[in-house]
């Protein structure tokens, strides 16, 4: 299955790669944003990267844009991220692609969602909480599967 | 020796970098201090503003405690390598991120007792946070929590995978 890896610098991208091991076996292609460590990860399979300039709205046009071309030219079976806004173009064009979308709520998300998450929850087909106590916030088709701690 | 590393957040995080350096003023020990972004340069300790992931990692093995921003990856880092640790989250009114995260995984890993966590920090705070995290973290490397959260994937995956196509 090839399966789209979408996450944002920092946090993010530690998060994400913590979980590689769960894609043994499968084709995987990163999208991210511009960032010091993006070169070793050219290891595991294409990285698509764009420079981060901000969330206003001519930022989102272009991240927008970019997401698509990646989705329209990898058309992944698969799309999973860790956060953070940086998703939101890939699942919306995902959806529409009809491709399975599993969202990765923050390490950091203990008693509140983050902003991407709430807004993402409604379009994930899998939704996963890394502390138990926010399943009470997030939603009833919310799992709690671990933490990367 | 002890390491003190603010990852690589555009934001400068000279609160905590400040307050060790005043503490390093009076210590004997050896200080060697990550500051990214930071603007203010530390008069009693070695510094640098970034480094590769294994240097850093290096440094972390070696030093007898951490102190640093609430970041996953130093978290990560430090609870890898058995290293014990007192987080300062940076925190969104002193322009140190841009939202209080680090402050909610601070509070968890606290009440879990597997960090000592500072919230307003000082030479003496520091000093005291210190002494306590190297009581409370026993010496040698962790296992990786991740592994549950990988077979939740895993599993997910494979019942993708085992679905018939529609």
């Amino acid at each position: 299955m090839k399966i789209a890896l979408i996450c944002s610098q920092g946090g993010h991208l530690t998060e994400m790669l913590e979980l590689l091991g769960a894609f043994d076996g499968h084709e995987v292609v990163l999208a991210t944003y511009d960032g010091p460590r993006n070169r070793e990860l050219a290891a595991l399979g294409s990285v698509y990267s764009i420079p981060y300039r901000g969330v206003g709205p001519l930022a989102a046009i272009r991240y927008g844009l970019w997401a698509l071309r990646v989705m329209l030219r990898e058309r992944p079976a698969l799309v999973v991220s860790t956060g953070a806004e940086i998703a939101i173009p890939f699942f919306v064009f995902g959806k529409l692609m009809r491709t399975r979308l599993v969202f990765v709520e923050s390490l950091a998300s203990v008693e509140r969602m983050t902003k991407t998450g709430r807004l993402l929850y409604p379009l994930s087909d899998l939704f996963l909480v890394q502390w138990p106590q926010l399943l009470a916030v997030a939603g009833s088709r919310a799992r709690y599967g671990g933490t990367i701690l | 020796m002890i390491l003190v590393t603010v990852g690589n957040h555009v934001q400068a995080f000279d609160r905590l970098i400040r307050a060790v350096d005043e503490l390093a003023a009076d210590l004997d020990e050896e200080i060697v201090m990550q500051i990214g972004h930071g603007r203010y340069r530390p008069q009693h300790a070695t510094y640098f503003d970034f480094t590769t992931g294994e240097h850093l990692q290096k440094l972390t093995e070696q030093a007898r405690v951490q102190v640093s921003h609430a970041g996953s990856g130093s978290i990560l880092t430090a609870f890898r390598l058995g290293t014990p640790l007192v987080v300062v989250p940076r925190l969104c009114r002193y322009d140190e991120h841009i939202d209080d995260h680090q402050l909610q995984l601070a509070r968890a890993l606290e009440a879990e007792g597997r960090l000592v966590a500072l919230y307003e920090v000082s030479a003496g705070s520091l000093r005291q946070a210190i002494d306590r995290a190297v009581e409370m973290v026993p010496a040698g490397p962790r296992e990786s929590g991740g592994a549950r959260l990988v077979d939740t994937l895993r599993a997910y995956l494979d019942g993708l995978s085992a679905a018939p196509a529609r």
